[in-house]
């Protein structure tokens, strides 16, 4: 019996050491102290508004893709890129962190899907005023489609329907790029005139336009115009009827500009953060270019580039020379000017004065709406150059010059005249200038000498991880090369 | 309590059991009072106790391997007996899972034992390496050359697709932490500046092993649950031993290592690139002089041909406050390259320990102290191990026991791993101007102060060729003394992991037993980067504590009725791991120079905090019963629940069967000393990490001016997650013949590990790039072999043979639902994938386009042609590795030679990539006994029409053209090691009879003295950045180093 009441001891004492308290604790224990299940969607907006931003302005997509490909810029050393030899696994950064974001250290981390995720937020917050509500989430569609026709323009077809539905569409079926671009304008057109300018929008957060709803209102319908212009040789209709109604519609009164935060170099601007954080020395301002803007006496040429190094002079490096021939140039070409590279508050500009005019310029010419289009092509180089901070006394100036002058020709010597001076102002926003290159064809670039292939390309590679993740999809999606053309690149 | 259960005529009879053959103790002999059931087993110690009941007087004492005995009891309390062993059987305790001692003979699964003495013999500070080429199916990975480096060891391969796939270790009954902090682009060869802090198993001190149980498959290890899927090595330490003399023990080694497997710089033509001059130099002229000067700028080596009659201004005659200021010198190749750099390693090992014992108890305290510095300048290694057991018998029936050790580690100037400047190897395997004279590379200062480095920006002159400006900021690459003398890293980490154990004999046949187990650590770590380097400044500090606990409590059961031995044991167990981090660190830069605190920071500075905690409670089970000492069956079950987990899905059962038969012992042969055979089954798990279950929000730092970001993870988390389960069954035999002199001992395993959790890669577009999902299986299927000879035995002249072999046959059976393969990161050229119905890390890469009769195509004008896509190109994982050791002993001198060897796997070598992109190579300069550089490169590959090429292109297109084919870069990573020798010497006693000391053992000992064979050029297959999964892709490793060492050791 006593042997019995010692089993029965044991028996209890193991019970009470190992199960008394272990199982109530495990929920709690598997709480992640480290991140919180919930966040208001300011939180999320602010940091889309800054890594969609970044990305747009970042080496990768613009000063080492945009800029190489419209011979704005030159390498001065390991000259893969302006020579055309990609490799697909380049492209899986870019693709990825536009996306999804990418955990990395010194790169942004989230993409176009925390815009999302705030959109839902936002959407089943039933304590939230109908006006309110409806600008909030104008903001974040007009963001949203800004950054879609940003991976948009540079993949060609690609997944938006349903894309951002991870339970129901694990495998996103690749869009063609017409529905993508009709339905970015269904959307932005909506997102404008659900806005309330008179309710409020984004309180905290909104690093844009700090809740600006006037501001938002003006950027959608720029975009809608830059949106509806794109599409001028492939869908011209629709493209009509949008850049008509863009043009008579309130437009942003200045250019539109994020500006960067120097208070933390992972804030700063990204030519800033590659040039004096990470003291990479790869570019140069192309010899192309610096012929092009010394042939017409630009003005502009000063605030491009530095002189070249023991002179007053810029000397542009030429365009697609081999690792050898590039490098023996390097310490005797002109350097990106230094207020682009080495301020970290530049600002990114997300659409310029400029550009809405060169869009009038070109809406007129192609007989969309009334005006005179030189009037606005002249409008368009101005607002440059004040972009560019010129003596107001320079532009008549540069106006007057031959090279410059608005060829009325005919619509080609038109469209040529607007595409060459747009080529010349979109210097450093290589993502846009790239877009505008590809669908006017002017100035007509041809690839240098170190060339891997036989013309420029004219798209980004789909990533290797789209091979692995969404195979079916992407095979669909057309043959993966640099060289067919998007649907609206005619 | 304990005496109500004796009956009043029973009397006690204990005892003592040893070897006759050298006095040592043996436990879990069977001691039986003849014609009855009562009896015991003796413990650790040898010790027996058993009741003998009235009319009882002979002991039966019977054991495997050894002759049986009956001993009469008379009126004795006391029988010590020394047995003898039996020659007809071989018989070894091995201590098995949960530190039970096992007669080896009677377990239903493969396991091999270590003991201390090999793990020893070489000295190795690693623990993992020191086990490299001695046990069948264990794989290890690691560059010994790192200073306190990372090894990866794996056993019967990788089970896990993206999970844990290293053992546990346990010592002495305490698991020990073996995490690694390496990123993951730090395994795929990315640095990112990142150290390598080694795996935290490598502070267990190898001077302190008695033995190492290696526990191979799932039947083994089941009762491990959740943490037993990818084996288990089991420690037992040293413990305190009687012994003739006082009990110190003193060990002393002295070890030299010396970098090999470096890339050859070729050493004709110099670095820099060929300007289009007449020279090929920059031709410049500085006050009224002229001069020539190389590309400095350039990290690489394409520049012009030596020539000793034509000077050139060096990197280094930039300093017009140095006497060398416009110093010309020729241009040819260096005296000294860049192999110079590496200095020798000296490792110091000495280590002391007292230890002594009774008849109720043992204590041993030891200290052992390493300090080793590295072969690069400027590390070293400083580790101090105070370990200490003792047991007790407090009554009759309880004994107290506790052992525990407490580790000091230190290190200063760890190598920066992968592709990364302050990794020296970065420029010298990959990036380098191969004219460069090292012993000119320590002069890394300019008078004033700042940097002087071989890669400045350098010359800037004017349109008629004069001098306007010298620029010293590095380009890419600082003067490799300068990032090993201004940077700074240092850590430390202090751990201490021991157990605590009390055990209680309630009857003779039953003990409870409590044991509490702690492994803890706490370590921090310092990095610098000075200003005036290529990186921005920086300073930071990381803070890590790790603790876990395991409170364990069980009761045991031990009888032999007639010929039916039982051991049962129901016990339970709770685990409790905590671990957190604190990193702070500078942003924008250090406001001063060459004062490293956070509080230097020129903006901000940054802070981040990590936590997680994670807990198991299990119960298990383990019955084990014999016949009549030749047929043995195991049960044994546990179960886990873990808080990793959900609710419903957090129980976990764990069962294994295992049976074994010695056939030996009812086949009457003379010729077979032993012969079993053995079939197990078993399921072991593989838990997940915890706070994968719930989707949350990232904080993101930091704040955009008053604005916090925070962002949805890259990664989805999935609430319904369950463990990884292997099931495996094995089959083995063992046999030993002619008086035991031969043997092998044969497994055959087959292994699945099914619902793998997997971070699969999603389409970003989904808004994810990966997911956590709970699918797919892996199999594992091989065959181990071991086997042993005594090849000759002349007059005290022995030779013996040991040789372990293993194969893998590693299939990814499935994945996911949908999924085909998932993507594992990789280099420029190569990335590493996990593709259903291949083999595990597949490596992915492009290929040339081929010719139908398989020769690579050029086109018309002699340029090859690459092939449209990436391919697989074979797999990481080996077909076979083995390991072959001789043994040679003469009079107490003993000879041993390790030779290890892996069959199949392959590598990618980024290094090779680069080194042949860059020039630095012999192969970028000749082809067959051709300078290509002046001749043109023919590449060997057919034209379109199958006819051999014959068109020479410029050699510099060829190795900059193709970088991004990853086919020539890839080797079959193969090899024969020439991996460990030891000659040893142990005085015999009588000679020094008259000295203090005694037991007097000398050796001389050399370590990975030569790769033999390999297919990889220059570089050693073997090396890794990281533990993690992600093997197959090198680059910039340091290089292994060869060790030779003395060692000297002796009694009082």
């Amino acid at each position: 019996m006593k042997l019995l009441n010692k089993y029965k001891l044991i028996g209890v004492i193991t019970f009470l050491v190992f199960f008394s308290s272990c199982e109530r604790d495990f929920d709690e224990l598997n709480t992640d102290p480290n991140s919180p299940v919930a966040v208001p969607p300011e939180n999320l907006l602010t940091n889309a508004l800054f890594n969609l931003t970044y990305s747009y302005w970042d080496r990768d997509l613009n000063f080492e893709f945009g800029e190489l490909m419209v011979q704005h810029m030159a390498q001065n050393e390991y000259t893969e890129e302006q020579n055309y030899s990609f490799a697909q696994a380049n492209f899986d950064f870019r693709w990825g962190n536009l996306y999804a974001g990418w955990d990395a250290t010194s790169a942004p981390q989230g993409g176009m899907y925390d815009l999302v995720a705030a959109r839902h937020m936002i959407e089943i917050d039933e304590s939230m005023p109908t006006a309110i509500k409806a600008n909030k989430l104008a903001v974040i569609d007009i963001f949203l489609s800004f950054s879609f026709q940003m991976v948009t323009d540079l993949w060609g077809n690609v997944p938006y329907s349903q894309a951002f539905k991870p339970s129901e569409y694990p495998a996103p079926v690749y869009d063609n790029q017409a529905d993508i671009y009709t339905g970015m304008i269904t959307t932005v057109t909506d997102a404008v005139n659900s806005i309330n300018v008179s309710a409020e929008g984004f309180t905290s957060g909104d690093i844009l336009f700090d809740g600006n709803m006037a501001a938002w209102k003006s950027f959608g319908n720029a975009l809608l115009l830059r949106m509806g212009m794109r599409i001028s040789e492939a869908n011209s209709a629709l493209a009509q009827s949008t850049v008509s109604a863009a043009l008579g519609a309130s437009l942003p009164a200045a250019d539109v500009m994020f500006i960067f935060d120097g208070a933390n170099q992972d804030l700063a601007n990204p030519f800033y953060q590659d040039r004096i954080i990470s003291t990479r020395d790869d570019f140069r301002i192309s010899e192309i270019l610096v012929n092009q803007m010394l042939a017409n006496n630009d003005p502009r040429l000063v605030m491009y580039a530095d002189p070249a190094p023991g002179g007053t002079e810029i000397i542009g490096m030429p365009y697609g020379l081999n690792d050898g021939g590039a490098f023996a140039l390097k310490n005797s070409t002109s350097d990106i000017h230094e207020n682009i590279e080495n301020d970290p508050t530049a600002p990114a500009y997300l659409i310029t004065r400029s550009e809405i005019e060169f869009f009038r310029a070109e809406a007129i010419a192609r007989g969309w709406v009334s005006g005179s289009a030189q009037a606005a092509y002249e409008a368009a180089i101005t607002a440059s150059m004040n972009q560019w901070g010129v003596n107001p006394a320079d532009i008549a100036t540069y106006l007057a010059e031959p090279g410059v002058a608005y060829n009325t020709n005919n619509l080609t010597t038109q469209l040529e005249s607007i595409a060459e001076q747009k080529w010349v102002a979109l210097y450093s926003n290589g993502v846009e200038a790239y877009s505008e290159w590809r669908r006017l064809d002017f100035p007509v670039l041809s690839p240098g000498s170190g060339a891997f292939e036989s013309s420029i390309p004219v798209r980004m590679l789909y990533p290797v991880t789209e091979d692995g993740t969404n195979g079916e999809s992407l095979a669909a999606a057309g043959a993966n090369t640099l060289f067919n053309a998007v649907w609206w690149d005619k | 309590m304990a005496t109500a259960v004796s009956i009043a005529q029973d009397r006690t009879v204990s005892g003592k059991v040893t070897s006759s053959d050298d006095g040592s103790t043996l436990p879990g002999v069977n001691v039986v009072v003849k014609g009855t059931t009562q009896g015991g087993v003796t413990d650790f110690e040898g010790n027996y106790k058993i009741t003998v009941p009235e009319g009882g007087n002979t002991l039966v004492f019977s054991f495997i391997g050894l002759e049986s005995q009956e001993v009469e009891i008379g009126s004795r309390s006391v029988i010590d007996v020394q047995m003898n062993s039996d020659v007809q059987q071989l018989s070894e305790v091995v201590v098995t899972a949960l530190g039970i001692s096992r007669e080896k003979a009677s377990l239903g699964y493969s396991v091999q034992e270590v003991s201390g003495e090999d793990v020893q013999k070489t000295n190795e500070v690693n623990i993992v390496n020191a086990l490299q080429g001695q046990v069948a199916g264990v794989q290890i990975q690691g560059s010994a050359g790192a200073l306190g480096g990372s090894s990866r060891i794996t056993i019967r391969g990788a089970n896990s697709l993206t999970g844990e796939n290293q053992p546990l270790f346990v010592v002495d009954g305490v698991p020990i932490d073996n995490r690694n902090f390496a990123t993951s682009s730090q395994q795929r060869g990315f640095g990112g500046g990142s150290y390598d802090y080694g795996n935290s198993a490598s502070d267990i001190n190898p001077a302190d092993i008695e033995s190492m149980t290696v526990l191979k498959g799932a039947a083994a290890t089941a009762i491990y649950g959740s943490r037993g899927s990818n084996g288990v090595i089991v420690i037992t330490t040293k413990k305190g031993a009687k012994d003739k003399g006082i009990g110190i023990e003193v060990n002393s080694t002295l070890t030299f290592d010396n970098p090999y497997a470096m890339v050859d710089h070729q050493r004709e033509y110099g670095g820099g690139a060929s300007y289009p001059t007449a020279s090929g130099f920059n031709e410049f002229t500085q006050d009224g002089t002229s001069y020539l000067a190389p590309a400095y700028g350039k990290d690489g080596s394409w520049g012009p041909k030596y020539d000793p009659d034509v000077n050139v201004r060096h990197w280094d005659s930039w300093d017009p406050n140095s006497a060398n200021y416009k110093e010309v010198r020729p241009w040819v190749a260096p005296e000294n390259d860049y192999k110079s750099f590496f200095e020798t390693g000296v490792t110091r090992n000495n280590s002391i320990s007292l230890s002594k014992a009774n008849d109720t108890g043992s204590f041993r305290l030891g200290f052992t102290n390493i300090d080793q510095d590295g072969t690069l300048p400027n590390s070293n290694l400083k580790r101090n191990t105070i370990t200490f057991s003792a047991t007790q018998n407090l009554s009759d029936k309880l004994t107290a026991s506790f052992s525990g050790s407490y580790v000091n580690a230190s290190t200063t100037g760890r190598n920066v791993t992968g592709y990364d400047n302050k990794n020296p190897m970065q420029a010298f395997l990959q990036w380098y101007q191969v004219q460069l004279d090292t012993d000119r590379l320590k002069d890394y200062t300019l008078a004033d102060g700042r940097q002087q480095t071989w890669n400045a920006i350098g010359i800037t002159k004017d349109g008629a060729g004069e001098l306007i400006d010298y620029n010293h900021a590095p380009n890419y690459f600082d003067n490799p003394y300068w990032v090993r003398e201004r940077n700074l890293q240092e850590d430390v980490r202090n751990r201490f992991f021991g157990n605590v154990d009390l055990n209680y004999k309630i009857t003779d046949h039953i003990s409870i037993g409590g044991k509490i187990m702690r492994d803890g650590y706490s370590s921090q770590a310092f990095e610098g980067i000075a200003p005036g380097g290529v990186d921005q400044s920086e300073y930071s500090e990381v803070t890590r504590h790790f603790s876990e606990m395991n409170y364990d409590a069980r009761i045991s059961y031990n009888k032999t009725v007639n010929d039916i031995s039982i051991s049962a044991t129901l016990g339970g167990n709770r685990m409790k791991q905590s671990y957190n981090s604190i990193r702070n660190g500078t942003v924008g830069g250090l406001a001063l120079a060459g004062f490293f605190n956070t509080s230097n920071s020129i903006q901000a500075p940054n802070l981040s905090t990590y936590e997680s905690e994670k807990a198991i409670n299990s119960i298990y089970f383990i019955g084990s019963f014999g016949y009549k000492n030749f047929l043995y069956l195991d049960v044994l079950a546990r179960n886990d629940w873990s808080s990793a987990l959900s609710k419903e899905d957090r129980s976990f059962l764990y069962p294994a069967v295992t049976a074994s038969f010695v056939f030996s012992e009812v086949v009457d042969a003379s010729w077979l000393s032993l012969g079993k055979i053995r079939v197990g089954y078993g399921q072991a798990g593989n838990d997940t990490g915890p706070y994968q279950l719930d989707d949350v929000f990232d904080p993101i730092n930091p704040n955009f001016g008053t604005s916090s970001r925070y962002s949805v993870p890259d990664t989805r988390n999935n609430p319904d997650l369950v463990n990884e389960l292997t099931t495996e069954i094995e089959f083995g035999i063992e046999a030993r013949f002619l008086d035991s002199r031969v043997g092998f001992d044969f497994t055959y395993y087959d292994r699945t590990t099914d619902d793998q959790i997997m971070s699969v890669a999603s389409s970003a577009t989904t808004g994810y790039r990966a997911k956590w999902v709970n699918a797919g299986s892996m199999r594992n299927s091989g065959i181990e072999l071991m086997l042993d000879a005594l090849v000759l035995d002349l007059s005290g002249f022995q030779w013996n043979v040991a040789l372990n072999l293993a194969t893998y046959n590693n299939e990814v059976v499935s994945l996911a639902e949908g999924v085909d393969e998932i993507t594992m990161g990789g280099t420029w050229a190569a990335d590493l994938r996990i593709v259903k119905g291949e083999s595990y890390m597949g490596l992915y890469g492009q290929d040339w386009k081929r010719h139908e009769n398989g020769q690579p195509l050029v086109d018309e004008n002699g340029y090859p042609v690459a092939a449209d896509d990436r391919t697989y190109l074979g797999s990481a994982i080996a077909d076979f590795t083995g390991g072959l050791r001789n043994t040679f002993s003469w009079k107490g001198i003993s000879l041993s030679a390790l030779f290890d060897f892996q069959g199949g796997g392959i590598i990618h070598s980024t290094s090779l990539q680069w080194a042949n992109y860059s020039g630095m190579t012999p192969e970028t300069v000749r082809q067959g006994g051709v300078d290509i550089r002046a001749e043109g490169y023919l590449f060997e590959g057919v034209f379109d029409d199958g006819s051999a090429n014959t068109i020479r292109i410029p050699a510099q297109d060829y190795f900059q053209g193709y970088w991004n084919i990853a086919s020539p870069n890839v080797y079959d990573a193969s090899f024969i090691k020439f991996r460990e020798a030891s000659l040893a010497y142990a005085l015999p006693n009588k000679l020094i009879e008259n000295w203090p000391i005694r037991d007097i053992r000398v050796s001389f000992f050399g370590r990975n003295l030569a790769i033999l064979s390999s297919n990889l050029p220059y570089l050693d297959p073997q090396a890794v950045t990281g533990t993690g999964n992600r093997q197959g892709l090198e680059n910039a490793q340091v290089p292994s180093t060869r060790s030779w060492g003395f060692n000297i050791g002796f009694k009082l």
